[in-house]
């Protein structure tokens, strides 16, 4: 079966200029992170500085204890995260990619919904802090919106609908297998690289996110919950407060963050997810073959 | 067999959803807790947070729950400071202080968040929003009795300063005791200013028009790609630091009161419709074709001293420049190079300047009464205001100079701001005219601030009243959303206004801003009358 | 057999079609595990988004905390009269609108033709080296990635600026000229999306079984036929569902593009201001919870009416492919 190449060739042109289209920017993010600041201000930021210095990484080292806790934490996070929103979420999609179940339509409605209308954060917070107490704990970086969402939900029941023939899952149900089975031996199988899609999804949400963190935990008794992201964004805010704020009557200003510590801030915080991404990749490549292989 | 396991798998998950209720109290940090009687603050609520609802030992000590701002760390010797506060104050007036750190930024929602959810908190601080936001959403109580019966030495020694708590002419926040008025100007490089020959007085007042001819001789010597003024996105500096006005306890939007042209009178005007305002838009697009100030003043990410301290600029303007010497101290500081102040509006006071700093009582504090006495206690007690600003003697400062009253103090040898034990970058507690001073500081530093501050004759025909904005708050938004548009481009001389001075006051005009005015005004009189 | 197993009439009732035969009947024994299995789903989502749901209503008063959320006073509409008090109001939705269907047409065009390519890919470690690359700009910040584009475009040290000058012309205050953003925001979303987006698309392509391009190629089709005859049409769902999904979020955007990246300059606000910027300036000073949740309201309601609407349509046409 021989194969024109032209396709591959188009397709590595393709990869190509758009992974460069990606690749510069952050190679110029890498070294902002390194250039000095005073010259930065000077001449912008440019893929050949004159002056580099590592001020910025050592500005934020100072805090270097408690980079490696929530560094920890948010590892914690969202490998609890992702696990239990890949297990919740696909349940649920299996349940909705049943179209003969009752009431199916009226539940994908009030998914749906729920991607629409929100309650904002003043009676969300009430519900979790009140209702639920999840203040200071650390459930308060796991369940509060990043744990299910309606996308997802979609994502994966159409992915069921769509690609796992139901002639497989007749067919074991002739067999007398029971719901449970079908779903752990089959279509968890089957859905390998759309869970592995929204494991990624979900991974990158908990990773970065700020808001919970800043909401729910306080500095004293939850401080030590804190995930990177939220120590990154308390200094982030910072600089944003002193730019804006810049009566220094009441803020003393010394020891002032510059912009390349912001760069070194997102360094920081993306490069982990750059070294753990390939580890799980393989999971995105075809999933297991169909073709009467039986489990 | 499956069901079985789906079935366990489905409810240890309901397990750990529900346990993660219980779990609240576990990582409490608190020392010992001895929180006065009530559980229930509110009625729709039914839990706090680290509610450890332990029986009071001596039921007379009242735990008081003030915010603390910070960059979002908590300093490690926070709970020493505390314990030392404690001692003094338990005995003295039987309350406790816990302190709450809260990132600065967030105050705001904080607060909001913690009322809305009946969480008990006592002392809040409004910092650079005025108590409007607060008192909008019904987040904090009145304090004009609380005041009076607790407060008096407060009354006392803030003095015209606690007119900028007043909103609506009930009395809302406290303010810090400071000075009475502030004085505007710019912040130059030293060196430069030698080398050209300058010699600034510091007892002299200058205009732009000497500004102008300083850049001048500066830039001619420095270059083309050497700038005159520090700029950062968004900040109208060299209008805020070369003129006076009243802003009326709101915003431009709303009018202000042009102080540069009469002290008296009282018909508030659109600052952005007016001659003085045209030919300040004018120079400062005439500064821009000259180069003195970089054409990417809007936009650059950094902030002004950052941009001084590159090297590249003679200085910045540096809007409240009261304080003297220390204030100097602290611009060089900042840079990193000797700076001279250069004094460009004399002293004066309007409502604004005690904005700044607010101290409030959120309603979902316990007990007022006994709030109010602590507060009043940190205002006549110096050691208490001392420990908040500096920390604990010996261990976050040493004394290089002791006082009568206080000292001047400096970092302990070896130490950096990152790694005291304990350190505010916030001056916004007690009556700061009497506590420590920081080196180069001196032992009368503080006196001559206080003369200085009391020799303020300047006042605005305003000062104590504070527009309400609530009649008229879809104008009012849409206004501010026009002067976001407008302002920034304007004070960094980036377009022609000719062009842009009749759009904007176009813009201004359909978003309402005559309305918003009127009402300014109509508010304005009413209040004159009744003084 | 479980197939002649009769079911009772209480079945019937809830079928809307009240039709008996043998075909409609549902074997509730069956349906349980699928009720079972949804059960964490629902609670998260009842605690998470139906109980909070109440905080709509704040929309529509004036909210005082001392009243609480159901004690506050109910003033209709009043807070979203200053959506529409600005005389730019019509231009920012239009703004806000022509920049999400250029998003979703752009956006998902790039995003099919990148997972397609990238799943021609022979190469196992080309395939994963472009695939970590392309998820990059995705994982950015916008503050960061307006940074970078001040690097490019600064009007005194920009990366193009300083190429005209060399080159000398005249240079662009590119912060100060409208013209050049919409196409510099649109080529950024799409570079900051394009990770995301092809992932999506790129596990519903791996799904196709081999097969089926085996067979076709054996019949003598081409790639390109393969693609358009074997791919897109297996495509077409997620298509469709992902096209529905995005017109429930027209009126709202990506505050971090349209804010931070022009670094919030006015002078551009005629091309970059969209609705959520517009909030965001109005109540800046005046931050009111519920001028902000009526603005959220706003966009939520005008979603819905284009998600239902868009639904009921593509039920009429296909109904599997329908969202409900």
């Amino acid at each position: 079966m021989r194969e024109k190449p032209t396709i591959r060739i188009i397709a590595h042109i393709w990869m190509f200029i758009v992974s460069m289209l990606a690749l510069l920017p952050f190679q110029l993010l890498i070294i902002a992170s390194f250039t000095d600041n005073n010259y930065a201000s000077i001449h912008g930021f440019s893929f050949f500085p004159k002056q580099w210095s590592a001020d910025a990484y050592l500005y934020i080292m100072n805090k270097w204890a408690t980079i490696g806790r929530a560094y920890l934490m948010t590892i914690i996070v969202t490998i609890v995260g992702v696990a239990l929103s890949i297990i919740i979420t696909t349940l649920f999609a299996y349940g909705l990619s049943n179209t003969k179940l009752p009431g199916v339509k009226v539940i994908s409605f009030l998914v749906i919904f729920t991607m629409l209308f929100n309650g904002g954060l003043v009676s969300t917070y009430y519900s979790y802090v009140n209702l639920f107490h999840i203040r200071n704990t650390i459930w308060a970086l796991i369940f509060p919106g990043l744990l299910m969402n309606a996308f997802n939900i979609i994502l994966v029941k159409n992915y069921i609908r769509n690609s796992i023939p139901p002639s497989l899952m007749e067919a074991a149900r002739i067999d007398g297998a029971s719901e449970y089975t079908i779903f752990f031996r089959i279509v968890v199988p089957l859905s390998i690289p759309i869970l592995a899609t929204i494991g990624l999804l979900t991974g990158i949400a908990y990773w970065n996110d700020w808001q919970n963190g800043l909401y729910y935990l306080t500095q004293r008794d939850g401080g030590h919950l804190y995930t990177i992201q939220v120590v990154l964004n308390t200094i982030n805010e910072s600089i944003t407060f002193l730019a804006v704020n810049p009566d220094t009557s009441v803020t003393s200003v010394t020891d002032l963050p510059s912009t390349t510590v912001r760069m070194a801030i997102a360094m920081v915080g993306i490069i982990p997810i750059i070294l753990a991404y390939p580890f799980f990749q393989k999971y995105f490549v075809k999933g297991i073959t169909l073709g009467g292989v039986k489990e | 067999m499956k069901k079985i396991l789906a079935l366990i798998l489905i409810s240890s998950m309901m397990a750990v959803m529900l346990t993660g209720c219980g779990n609240n109290n576990a990582t409490s940090t608190d020392k010992s807790t001895e929180v006065q009687g009530s559980e229930s603050q509110s009625a729709n609520e039914n839990g706090e947070e680290s509610s450890e609802k332990v029986a009071v030992e001596n039921g007379e000590i009242y735990e008081v729950i003030m915010q603390w701002p910070s960059y979002g760390d908590s300093p490690p010797g926070l709970a020493d400071v505390e314990d030392a506060i404690n001692e003094i104050i338990e005995a003295e007036i039987g309350v406790r202080l816990k302190l709450e750190p809260v990132l600065v930024t967030n105050l705001l929602n904080e607060t909001a968040l913690k009322v809305s959810s009946g969480e008990k908190l006592d002392l809040c601080l409004a910092l650079n929003t005025g108590v409007g936001p607060y008192v909008n959403n019904g987040s904090i109580i009145p304090l004009d009795t609380l005041a009076a019966d607790y407060g008096k030495d407060i009354m006392e020694i803030c003095g015209n300063s606690l007119a900028g708590g007043y909103y609506n002419k009930i009395l809302y926040g406290i303010p810090c005791a400071y000075i009475n008025g502030e004085e505007y100007g710019y912040a130059a490089r030293t060196d430069l200013l030698e080398k050209y020959g300058y010699e600034i007085d510091p007892d002299t007042y200058y205009d732009l028009e000497f500004m102008e001819e300083l850049f001048a001789t500066v830039k001619a010597g420095e270059g083309e790609n050497f700038f005159m003024v520090a700029g950062g996105a968004n900040s109208d500096m060299a209008f805020e630091s070369s003129t006076p006005y009243d802003k009326l306890g709101a915003t431009k939007a709303s009018g202000v009161l042009p102080l540069w042209k009469s002290w008296e009178d009282t018909e508030i005007v659109n600052l952005f419709a007016s001659d003085y305002y045209a030919a300040y838009a004018q120079r400062m697009y005439d500064w821009a074709q000259k180069r003195y100030l970089s054409s990417d003043m809007a936009t650059t990410s950094e902030s002004r001293v950052g941009l001084v301290a590159s090297g590249n600029y003679l200085g910045c303007f540096a809007g409240n420049i009261s304080g003297g010497k220390m204030a100097e101290a602290d611009y060089s500081n900042q840079t990193g190079m000797d700076m001279t102040l250069i004094r460009l509006v004399e002293p004066y006071s309007a409502m604004n300047m005690f904005q700044n700093v607010l101290w409030c009582i959120p309603a979902t504090c316990e007990n007022p009464e006994k709030t109010m006495q602590f507060f009043n206690y940190l205002y006549i007690d110096n050691r208490i205001s001392n420990l908040l600003a500096y920390g604990i003697e010996g261990v976050s400062y040493v004394v290089v100079e002791r006082g009568e009253d206080n000292s001047v103090i400096a970092l302990p040898e070896g130490f950096t701001i990152d790694n005291l034990p304990y350190y505010s970058r916030f001056g916004v507690y007690g009556n700061r005219l009497n506590q420590h001073v920081k080196s180069p500081g001196t032992l009368t530093s503080l006196k001559e601030l206080r003369d200085w501050s009391e020799n303020i004759t300047r006042k605005s025909p305003a000062l104590g009243y504070c527009f309400v904005s609530d009649s008229v708050s879809a104008e009012y938004s849409a206004v501010t959303a026009v002067i976001v548009q407008y302002q920034a481009i304007i004070s960094a001389g980036g377009a022609n206004p000719e062009e842009q001075l009749p759009r904007f006051l176009a813009d201004l005009e359909a978003a309402g801003i005559n309305k918003v005015i009127e009402e300014n005004q109509r508010q304005l009189d009413k209040w004159l009358a009744d003084q | 057999m479980k197939q002649s197993r009769v079911v009772g009439t209480q079945i019937n009732k809830l079928k809307n079609t009240g039709s008996t035969s043998r075909k409609n009947k549902i074997r509730w024994k069956d349906m349980i595990p699928f009720y079972v299995m949804m059960i964490p789903g629902m609670v998260y989502l009842i605690i998470n988004n139906y109980i909070p749901m109440f905080g709509i209503i704040i929309a529509f008063k004036k909210l005082d905390f001392q009243k609480g959320i159901l004690g506050s006073e109910w003033i209709g509409l009043d807070n979203f009269k200053f959506l529409f008090a600005s005389k730019d109001a019509w231009t920012i939705t239009r703004n806000t609108v022509l920049y999400s269907v250029a998003f979703i047409v752009l956006g998902s065009l790039f995003a099919i033709t990148t997972a397609i390519l990238l799943n021609e890919v022979r190469s196992r470690m080309a395939s994963r080296l472009y695939q970590s690359l392309i998820l990059l700009p995705y994982l950015m910040s916008w503050v960061v990635v307006s940074y970078l584009g001040f690097a490019f475009l600064s009007s005194e040290t920009g990366t193009i600026n300083s190429m005209l000058r060399s080159l000398g012309f005249q240079t662009i205050n590119f912060y100060n000229e409208p013209q050049y953003w919409p196409f510099i925001l649109i080529f950024t979303n799409l570079w900051k999306t394009i990770g995301y987006g092809t992932i999506i698309y790129l596990s519903n392509v791996v799904s196709i079984s081999k097969e089926y391009y085996e067979a076709a190629a054996i019949d003598g089709a081409t790639k390109w036929q393969q693609i358009r005859k074997i791919t897109l049409p297996l495509l077409k769902p997620t298509i469709i569902t992902m096209f529905i999904l995005q017109l429930g979020n027209v009126f709202r955007s990506d505050f971090g593009l349209f804010y931070q990246m022009p670094r919030g300059s006015g002078a551009l606000f005629s091309v970059t201001r969209t609705l959520d910027v517009y909030v965001y300036t109005a109540l800046m000073k005046n931050s009111d919870f519920g001028m902000s949740s009526a603005a959220s309201f706003y966009q939520s309601i005008v979603g819905f009416i284009l998600i239902v609407s868009a639904n009921a349509l593509v039920r009429k046409v296909n109904k599997d492919n329908a969202l409900f």
